[in-house]
């Protein structure tokens, strides 16, 4: 059962309370001035003074007690009239003490619940990573001080994620200019010591330059070679192209990509055949599998066993892909998915990075799970809708 | 506890009512006009306008006074050709337990013993004289109208007003005559 809000639970207390104690108090005086009215009327002051000039009528004047009867006569008309009007008017007081009450309490329980409504929206928008929501402030709202203190924090929030943005930026900077020194230091040394050699023989008109010269030539073009695949791969990263989703079925494209690789490994299909029509962007989910795969035959030198799984449930795509090979340590586990990091002789470190950003693109998740000696299994999940992808054209268009 | 607060409930419903029940609308009844002695005449009574509250004031010996306030009109004008008031004073004497009337348009008093019928006569208009003959002219329409007000009680000593006019929901009785013309009144 839903309970009442908030507010309106506040109210029926208080108006309850407010009754109760109106009638009590109501009843209080009541009882007390009836009391009074009762002790007045038991003298029968009227009938004693009358009974008193009955016997003494003709020793006394009428006139001298016509006034005091009169009097006595006004005393119990004033009290029965002011009982009467006690009785309407406390009532009439309850009610609209009642009325006053509540219309006071609905004023300070909007001032109150109004800005806890925003407040609670904000919170939502923050949770959303909406840092420029700010609270509007309610003077008046007794719980102003906690708007304040709350946009002072979203504030500082804001500010503190623009300077962690900027130092991860140049982090990544860092680390990017790192590797790209320590990859393109790398050839440089042979490349070196090849043209010093084939300098070396050719002045000193050496008898087997041409072996020497050939040897250089083919480190030289072997160094090259690998120098324009680092360029080639840091371009690809960095300039991954927007995503174009469409509908497609998926399990017709881990079919079309496998053939090649069942040569380097057994590889084992499990799709389900009742997948639903795909949204994502065909090109980029080739090769996030390409390079999952690739990655799997790669850690099993010596032909291992995959497993490539495909299935919906909850409006989830899960795909699996499932590796017999040595594992990543913990410590590699932590960093598989940074750029440039690699565990691999000849590896750029952009490849998991790559699969990353891409199934980010497509609002999934991948998780990596891994024990040594006995495999690695990579879980992607997607969950996105037709009407996911004006959302997304609107965030990533860039 | 709850007998006390279901009594109070119960007490609150009922003061809340007689806000609209304790309050009177007196209306005249009876209502007779016809031309006698060359002058025209009015005898009506008033129902409905007797409360507890005010048996308690005609009760208590002070003089109570209820104005009977006539004007005529001419037919289709808002100004009153003639306007005057009669008056009817009660007073109890609480010495001997009688009640006195004095009827202005009478010209002298009336006594009782009984309660009832003091309240009975003091509300009652036996022929009272509205107008001569000669006032109203041939081939014009008239109408007139009569209202009762109770004048406020004052007690002198303790300053206080009591305002009987408020169980009359301070609405006096009105009653307004048909259009009529002289002919109709000689007919």
């Amino acid at each position: 059962m839903k309970l009442p809000s908030f507010k309106l639970q506040i109210i029926v207390i208080m108006f309850i309370l407010l009754v109760v104690s109106g009638l009590f108090t109501r009843y209080f005086f009541m009882t007390q001035f009836n009391e009074y009215s009762k002790d007045i009327t038991s003298l029968n002051l009227y009938d004693k003074v009358h009974d008193l000039y009955g016997k003494h009528k003709d020793t006394i004047d009428k006139e001298e007690v016509s006034p005091i009867l009169t009097d006595i006569n006004k005393i119990e008309l004033t009290t029965y009239l002011f009982r009467k009007e006690m009785t309407l008017y406390s009532s009439l007081y309850v009610v609209i003490s009642g009325l006053v009450v509540l219309i006071v309490m609905l004023v300070v329980l909007t001032l109150i619940t109004r800005p806890l409504s925003r407040l609670q929206s904000g919170t939502k928008l923050i949770a959303a990573d909406d840092l420029q929501t700010r609270i509007r402030e309610s003077r008046f709202s007794p719980i102003n001080g906690l708007i304040i203190s709350f946009n002072n924090m979203v504030e500082e929030l804001a500010s503190n994620r623009d300077k962690l943005l900027q130092a991860e930026k140049d982090m990544m900077w860092r680390e990017m200019a790192q590797v790209m020194a320590h990859e393109i230091k790398n050839p440089l040394t042979p490349l070196r010591l090849s043209a010093e050699r084939m300098e070396m023989k050719y002045w000193g008109k050496s008898e087997n330059f041409d072996k020497i010269f050939q040897d250089s030539m083919e480190v030289i073009n072997e160094e090259i070679d690998n120098l324009q695949h680092l360029v080639k791969e840091f371009s690809k990263f960095a300039r991954m192209p927007s995503a174009n989703f469409n509908e497609y079925d998926i399990n017709e494209q881990i079919r079309d990509i496998i053939p090649p690789y069942r040569g380097e490994a057994d590889i084992t299909l499990t799709l389900d055949f009742e997948l639903p029509s795909f949204y994502g962007d065909k090109m980029q989910m080739k090769q996030v599998f390409v390079n999952l795969i690739q990655n799997a035959i790669q850690a099993m030198p010596a032909r291992g066993m995959m497993e490539i799984t495909s299935k919906h449930e909850n409006g989830m795509f899960i795909f699996m892909i499932k590796d017999s090979g040595g594992g990543i340590s913990p410590e590699d586990m932590e960093r598989i998915f940074r750029p440039y990091y690699t565990t691999k002789e000849k590896g750029t470190g952009l490849g998991l990075s790559i699969v990353k950003r891409m199934i980010t693109q497509h609002q999934g998740t991948i998780e990596v799970d891994s024990k040594k000696d006995e495999g690695t299994i990579f879980i992607i999940k997607i969950n996105l809708r037709k009407k996911d992808i004006e959302d997304y054209n609107e965030n990533f268009s860039d | 506890m709850f007998g006390a607060l279901s009594k109070q409930i119960t007490s609150l419903v009922i003061a809340a009512s007689s806000l609209f029940s304790s309050h009177l609308t007196p209306v005249f009844e009876n209502c007779t006009y016809s031309l006698q002695n060359d002058v025209l005449r009015f005898s009506a009574r008033i129902t409905n306008c007797y409360n507890k509250e005010i048996e308690q004031v005609l009760q208590s010996g002070q003089q109570i006074q209820l104005e009977f306030r006539y004007q005529i009109f001419e037919q289709g004008d808002k100004m009153p050709l003639h306007a005057n008031s009669e008056f009817h004073l009660l007073s109890y004497d609480v010495v001997d337990k009688f009640y006195t009337i004095d009827n202005t348009e009478l010209g002298y008093s009336s006594i009782f013993e009984d309660f009832e019928e003091a309240k009975d006569y003091f509300i009652l208009l036996r022929d009272l004289q509205i107008q001569h003959i000669d006032f109203f002219q041939e081939g014009r329409q008239y109408y007139f109208e009569i209202s009762a007000t109770l004048h406020p009680v004052y007690l002198a000593e303790m300053e206080k007003n009591i305002e009987l006019m408020k169980y009359w929901k301070n609405k006096s009785p009105t009653y307004r005559t048909a259009p009529f013309s002289l002919q109709d009144l000689e007919s």
